[in-house]
């Protein structure tokens, strides 16, 4: 590790957490809190039918990848600060609009190769926003990170490079991969800005190598460019057989405890570990680091030994819970188990029972899986995560047997089954019950609200030899063919379906629940979303499949796209009951923004589509608010 | 043409560019444009339509007319069901009306050789 931290920086920490407003939308989760609470309450469970689109833009920067350019995956939560609002794109640009009218006031192209160099796609999360709180150029930036490792910076007024940040605006943020650098440090997942300090983290792809770059946290200076401190969360001595465990999603800070919440993905490869049989302490965690210097202060860690790519993948909530009359600074970490742990943040310390279970062991060559993992018995788990589904009685009908035989013939065991050679059935599987969306919190209330999928996958362990005598034209991180390159095993991962391609497990694909954190008490879980299967729906009971998060409302509305019926929707908060929904081009994958301009609300979605939902993809921003 | 018979042709050709719209989408995303589903619910529309062409246009044996009409509705009544399950309203009323309009037809077809 190492620290060069300034000590000014730290001074505005704290005043920038004063100056948090939740009518505004400055970073991916809408505040540092990642709470994803707008206090926007003139749309309410009785007024969002009057909703209407206010404006749609289109960015121009899609591709299906039918053509020259990769496909493009576009998770982005636009931005709304400095009466802007602000979308990163998957080609790398970032636009500025007007938020009443969907005007563009400017681009900026960062030029960047749009090659699909660590991920199957071309995605973008987005951008960040920073401002020193002085007049003048540069005073206030707009950050955005590129698949080829670059960090700009740019004016949020002009739009033009910032030349004091680092060489002339741009950061070569791949200067610091310098281990195992089989990949560069895609910068997908704009960073979080805390006070004058940005903490960035990477993305790659864990399922390609076995030894690939160890994952670490990155604290950059907002203003040059500078390296503060770089933290990472490999133990050096492993580095040779391993890597990742690298943040490639949104982190959550406390700015009055001088912490910052990194949700630690697992080390690679994804599917193997016999060459990582020692401990990994950071990896599958999240892990509290000292914003000042980048000491670690604390780790939890989720999945022992992980096999199953099961990466924390979405930043933490922080909540306040009130218990005993005290109140408890708490965060919620989401993960793609289902599990929700609630923890102390000032020290990691569970709030809620958590038992180390017995879990199956592996006979894969060379593995040595952990006797046990954590299971969180409050709150229960969300999609009902525990239990693999039933064969679905259509799918098995329909395919004259195949489901219920494939339910005989694969490994399953419970959560934690193992990868194996036979073919093990995988739940939640690896796109998670939850992923980078996160769940949304009511601070006043406390109560947690979160979509989650119930996707059953098959994995199978094949033997280098015969992995090599296949030679498949590879795959991606959430299905195909991936090599595992320097382990005895490729893998073939896809979801567990019949030969017409229905899935074998019984509904709902999806849920939406809100549980009360003071109590743990889940309040209710509903099916969300509409499944799709070759154009027709689902009836509702049997949900979707999401990807994409919440936003809570202080009237009681809850915003979220994230279903692959392509729909945006509005819920009552109290019910989980559909309000209001609105046809888009594609899933939207991302978060929305919900925000106050000029005295009026919106809410504001990119819709990129995503193919683990369906093969559809869009370069739309609309905006809504309600009729004039 | 037997115009009595001709009835459930416009729902039917109405059907017909409803369905060819939800697939192809010329007016913007429909949520099913460009899938299998709305490929065949354009099918069956077409083929309703042409089958109600065919029973207006020639002079039918009782038996040829009976078999061709209830083929009609069967086929409406499924891409009806297409219709529901793509979330296409209009499509969905179209071959609902085609259908209540050859049951129409046909019960007045009955009465009149009866």
């Amino acid at each position: 590790m190492t620290a060069r931290i300034l000590p000014a920086a730290l001074a505005v920490l704290t005043a920038s957490a004063a100056h948090a407003q939740q009518d505004s939308w400055t970073s991916f989760h809408g505040d540092l809190a990642s709470t994803k609470f707008s206090n926007a309450g003139t749309i309410t469970p009785q007024t969002v039918a009057d909703l209407e689109r206010a404006w749609e833009y289109h960015t121009g920067d899609v591709s299906d990848g039918a053509g020259e350019l990769p496909e493009t995956v576009w998770s982005a939560t636009p931005i709304y600060a400095n009466g802007t609002l602000y979308l990163g794109t998957p080609f790398y640009r970032i636009v500025a609009l007007d938020p009443a009218t969907g005007a563009e006031r400017w681009t900026y192209d960062s030029e960047s190769r749009l090659e699909a160099l660590t991920q199957p796609a071309l995605k973008n999360r987005g951008v960040a926003y920073w401002q020193s709180g002085q007049e003048g150029v540069c005073e206030k930036r707009v950050f955005l990170g590129t698949m080829d490792a670059e960090l700009h910076a740019v004016d949020a007024d002009t739009g033009q490079r910032c030349a004091d940040f680092a060489e002339g605006g741009v950061l070569n943020v791949n200067q610091w991969n310098e281990v195992n650098d089989v990949f560069p440090f895609s910068l997908l997942q704009p960073p979080l800005v805390v006070g004058d300090v940005l903490l960035l983290g990477w993305a790659g792809k864990d399922w390609e190598y076995a030894v690939a770059p160890p994952g670490n946290l990155l604290a950059i200076d907002a203003r040059t460019g500078e390296l503060l401190w770089d933290t990472g969360f490999i133990p050096p001595e492993m580095i040779p057989q391993t890597g990742t465990a690298n943040i490639w999603t949104a982190m959550t800070a406390d700015a009055e405890l001088g912490l910052v919440y990194a949700p630690v993905s697992s080390p690679s490869p994804n599917y193997w570990g016999g060459d990582r049989t020692e401990p990994l302490p950071h990896a599958t965690s999240v892990t509290a680091l000292d914003i000042a210097s980048g000491e670690i202060v604390w780790t939890f860690q989720h999945v022992r030994h992980d096999i199953w790519d099961y990466d924390t993948p979405s930043a933490p909530t922080l909540v306040d819970i009130t218990r005993d009359g005290q109140t408890i600074p708490a965060l919620v970490q989401a993960t793609k188990q289902g599990f929700l742990f609630v923890l102390d943040r000032r020290t990691g310390e569970p709030l809620f029972p958590i038992e180390e279970r017995p879990v199956p062991q592996s006979t894969a060559e060379g593995e040595v899986t952990a006797p046990t993992q954590p299971f969180a018995t409050i709150p229960a788990p969300v999609g009902g995560a525990l239990e693999l589904p039933e064969v679905w009685p259509l799918a098995d009908i329909v395919s004259f047997g195949q489901c219920s035989r494939d339910r005989e013939k694969y490994l399953y065991q419970g959560m934690f089954t193992p990868p194996s050679e036979q073919g093990t059935l995988f739940f939640p599987g690896t796109a998670g019950a939850t992923n980078w969306g996160g769940v949304a919190v009511d601070p006043r209330s406390g109560i947690l609200y979160s979509n989650a999928s119930r996707i059953v996958q098959l994995i199978q362990l094949i033997p280098r030899a015969e992995y090599d005598a296949l030679n498949p034209a590879g795959g991606g991180n959430e299905e195909g063919y991936s090599p595992q390159q320097g382990s005895p095993y490729g893998i073939y991962l896809t979801d567990w379906s019949n030969w017409a391609g229905i899935p074998c497990w019984k509904p709902p694909f999806g849920t939406f629940s809100a549980i009360d954190l003071a109590s743990g008490e889940l309040l209710y879980e509903v099916p969300f979303g509409k499944a799709q299967f070759h154009g027709f729906y689902g009836p509702s009971d049997w949900g979707s499949p999401t990807l994409g998060g919440p936003v809570v409302t202080a009237s009681g509305v809850v915003f979220i796209g994230a279903s692959m019926d392509a729909r945006v929707r509005a819920l009552d908060a109290a019910t989980g009951e559909e309000l209001w929904s609105d046809l888009v081009e594609a899933p939207a994958v991302s978060i929305p923004a919900v925000f106050t301009h000029e005295g009026e609300d919106y809410v504001v979605f990119a819709v990129g589509g995503n193919s683990i939902l369906k093969p559809e993809v869009s370069d739309q921003a609309v905006a809504y608010r309600l009729k004039r | 043409m037997n115009k009595l018979n001709a009835i459930p042709l416009l729902p039917a050709l109405a059907g017909v560019v409803i369905a060819a719209i939800a697939l192809a989408g010329p007016f913007g995303n429909t949520g099913v444009d460009g899938t299998l589903g709305a490929g065949l619910a354009l099918v069956g529309s077409v083929f309703v339509a042409l089958v109600i062409m065919l029973v207006a246009m020639r002079p039918l044996a009782r038996g040829w007319f009976s078999a061709l009409m209830t083929l009609a509705m069967i086929a409406a009544l499924l891409t009806a069901v297409a219709g529901y399950f793509l979330m296409q309203t209009l499509l969905l009323a179209a071959m609902v009306i085609t259908l209540l309009a050859l049951a129409f037809v046909l019960s007045r077809q009955r009465r009149s050789l009866s």
